[in-house]
């Protein structure tokens, strides 16, 4: 009886602990998303944060990736947004290829020196690699955070 | 006909397409890294638990022993045997199976059962199966079959070695090694899969010839050892037709270690799933390209990194292999300076040898949730696909084989609900392993107040480890995934 209590207030702390520690929840991630065009040169992280506005109409994700050699020469190697937002890859490779999207198993031909467009809602939270086939190029990850 | 054709289609196009870019350990890992108050949060109520548990056991009038009571069980009636038989013969049919579908079938490693089948199905599933179920793998290990078949043929293999004891666990702990190295640097294909299960097939033949059949099973093959630890975790005990139950891990209380190839082996549990989660993150990967480059490779090598960059590749295999292999003596360092210091505070006789074999089993369930956190939504992403799998192994594509699954579906479980399992798990394993370090020091150390004192040094190395894995759990991943 003593050792059922012991074990309960300890729950109870550790339970307390983690509610005390828990953030208050952000914005929802449906609110309207800011539409970023990351061309930045070099490969830095971008961070899509999600803009506590009235609901507009829903704002598409855009994110620009090229690729040159084998390279990514413009466009952010992780690309984070919330769960639930529209987003848009453009991708523009000096070579044919074929880019690929796990976990959504999306695939997208890429055309030489063409920019081509995979569109989708970003609903499955997680961390998502996308790569080129042809030339084995892991090229980033799309973090999505949960709601 | 027509749609079943296009499921076919969609699954093999889906399956096809992940395989070229795997290079390493099979199946894709979808986790995000764990945000950075919930590691805080983590690692502060692990502390906050390891006093909780101190109070309490300093507070207990006596060591009490109802955790490791095993005489509650049933004997298994004997309509048992022929259901022990029926797995046994699976067993063996599946590694068979395994075998021949690397062999005949598909190369493409998300097509082919024996990849999701042996790493997902076998290392993971069947693994925390038995953590949970007791050791069935000691009645169903399919080497051990074969084993017995030759015997029939030329008689029990007594061995060639006078007393294998004296070799405790180090060939299973050398070929675990080996299996980690492969599983994360080998590359392995089904084809390579299906060698590499025949070649250990024969090595356990040789292996038990030489050793003798009951040592090497216990001491030599690999899974034998590694899942008779994790079903010492396990609330079922299988015995000579009995099936006994106990606390979820009391097991660990009754084990002795009693060499100290036991205790690396049980090191290298821990270590080697944590630098796995460790080399796919952002600080790993700078360490060796970034800060190593500037102060070792650039000076030695020049500034050319296109000229350079072959050669910094091959190091960067053989530091991450020898990072991998060297990984258990970083943790044994660890413990041996914790117990060290809980000898000295206590001023103890007992040697340090014995001190660290004694309290090597209450590192067990650290290892087990270690692992858990780490591989276990692998099961829902990959090991979901099983019965598609198993229904075509050769990964062909024909069509009637999925006619009566219907469509294949993997499932990706929701980063927040991942985020927050791991932490449980870790603080769970946590306190199991610091109340269990806690009841063998109440045995070992003959005062109470020295067994308290004793715990002080063992809670800095729990946390230490803890820490680390939670650490871990939250780094950034590498984006390019080397």
């Amino acid at each position: 009886m003593k050792n059922a209590l012991v074990v309960i207030l300890g729950l109870g702390l550790l339970a307390g602990l983690f509610v005390w520690m828990k953030p208050a929840s952000n914005s929802p991630a449906s609110s309207a998303p800011q539409t970023v065009t990351a061309a930045v040169s070099g490969a830095a992280s971008s961070t899509v944060p999600p803009v506590p506005s009235a609901p507009a109409e829903p704002v598409v994700q855009l994110i620009e990736l090229v690729v040159k050699d084998s390279k990514l020469v413009s466009g952010p190697e992780v690309i984070t947004v919330p769960q639930g937002s529209a987003v848009t890859l453009r991708v523009t490779t000096d070579h044919h290829d074929e880019l690929h999207l796990h976990g959504y198993d999306l695939t997208l031909q890429l055309p030489t020196g063409q920019p081509a467009e995979l569109s989708f809602v970003a609903d499955r939270s997680g961390r998502f690699e996308y790569e080129l086939h042809h030339s084995h190029l892991t090229l980033g990850a799309l973090e999505v955070q949960p709601q | 006909m027509k749609r079943q054709g296009a499921v076919a289609a969609t699954l093999v196009a889906a399956l096809l397409l992940p395989a070229v870019a795997s290079a390493h350990s099979f199946g894709k890992l979808y986790n995000l890294p764990v945000p950075l108050w919930l590691y805080l949060y983590g690692a502060t109520a692990a502390l906050l638990g390891s006093f909780l548990v101190m109070a309490w056991f300093s507070a207990q009038p006596t060591a009490t022993n109802t955790m490791t009571a095993t005489d509650r069980g049933i004997v298994l009636p004997p309509w048992t045997n022929p259901l022990l038989r029926l797995a046994q013969l699976s067993s063996f049919l599946l590694l068979a199976l395994m075998i021949y579908s690397g062999l005949a079938g598909s190369q493409n490693a998300y097509a082919n059962f024996n990849m999701s089948g042996f790493w997902i199905g076998f290392v993971l599933g069947f693994a925390y199966l038995t953590a949970v179920l007791g050791n069935l793998y000691a009645r169903l290990n399919p080497w051990r079959l074969v084993v017995r078949a030759m015997e029939r043929i030329s008689g029990a293999w007594r061995g060639k070695f006078q007393q294998p004891e004296r070799l405790g666990v180090w060939p299973a702990l050398v070929l675990y090694m080996a299996f980690i190295w492969l599983e994360l640097f080998g590359g392995t294909g089904p084809r390579g899969l299906s060698i590499a299960l025949i070649a250990y097939t024969g090595l356990n033949l040789v292996g038990a010839w030489w050793l003798g059949t009951a040592a090497w099973f216990r001491q030599g093959e690999l899974f034998a050892v590694f899942l008779r630890y994790l079903a010492l975790c396990a609330p079922l005990h299988w015995q000579a037709g009995r099936l006994q139950w106990r606390w979820p891990f009391a097991g660990l209380l009754g084990e002795r270690s009693r060499h100290g190839s036991e205790l690396l082996f049980i090191l290298f549990m821990l270590s080697s799933t944590a630098f796995d989660g460790l080399r796919e993150t952002l600080p790993w990967v700078k360490l060796f390209w970034q800060d190593l480059y500037s102060f070792v490779w650039e000076p030695l090598l020049g500034d050319d990194r296109v000229a350079s960059y072959a050669l910094l590749t091959q190091i960067f295999t053989v530091w991450q292999g020898a990072a991998l292999l060297l990984s258990p003596l970083l943790y044994l360092a660890a413990y041996l300076f914790c117990l060290k210091l809980a000898q000295w505070a206590t001023g103890s006789r007992i040697s340090l040898r014995d001190l660290a074999l004694r309290f090597a089993p209450t590192l067990l369930p650290i290892a087990l949730v270690y692992h858990v956190t780490h591989y276990y939504t692998l099961l829902f992403t990959q090991g979901s696909l099983l019965p598609w799998l198993l229904a075509d192994p050769l990964g062909t594509g024909s069509e009637w084989a999925w006619a009566w699954l219907g469509q294949p579906q993997g499932f990706i479980p929701d980063a927040g609900v991942v985020w927050h399992t791991q932490v449980a798990l870790i603080l769970l394993g946590h306190i199991v392993s610091v109340v269990l370090a806690h009841r063998v020091a109440l045995e070992v150390f003959i005062t109470r107040r020295a067994a308290t004192l004793s715990q002080l040094p063992m809670l800095l190395l729990m946390m230490l480890y803890t820490g680390s894995g939670l650490w871990i759990l939250a780094q950034p991943l590498n984006p390019s995934g080397h």
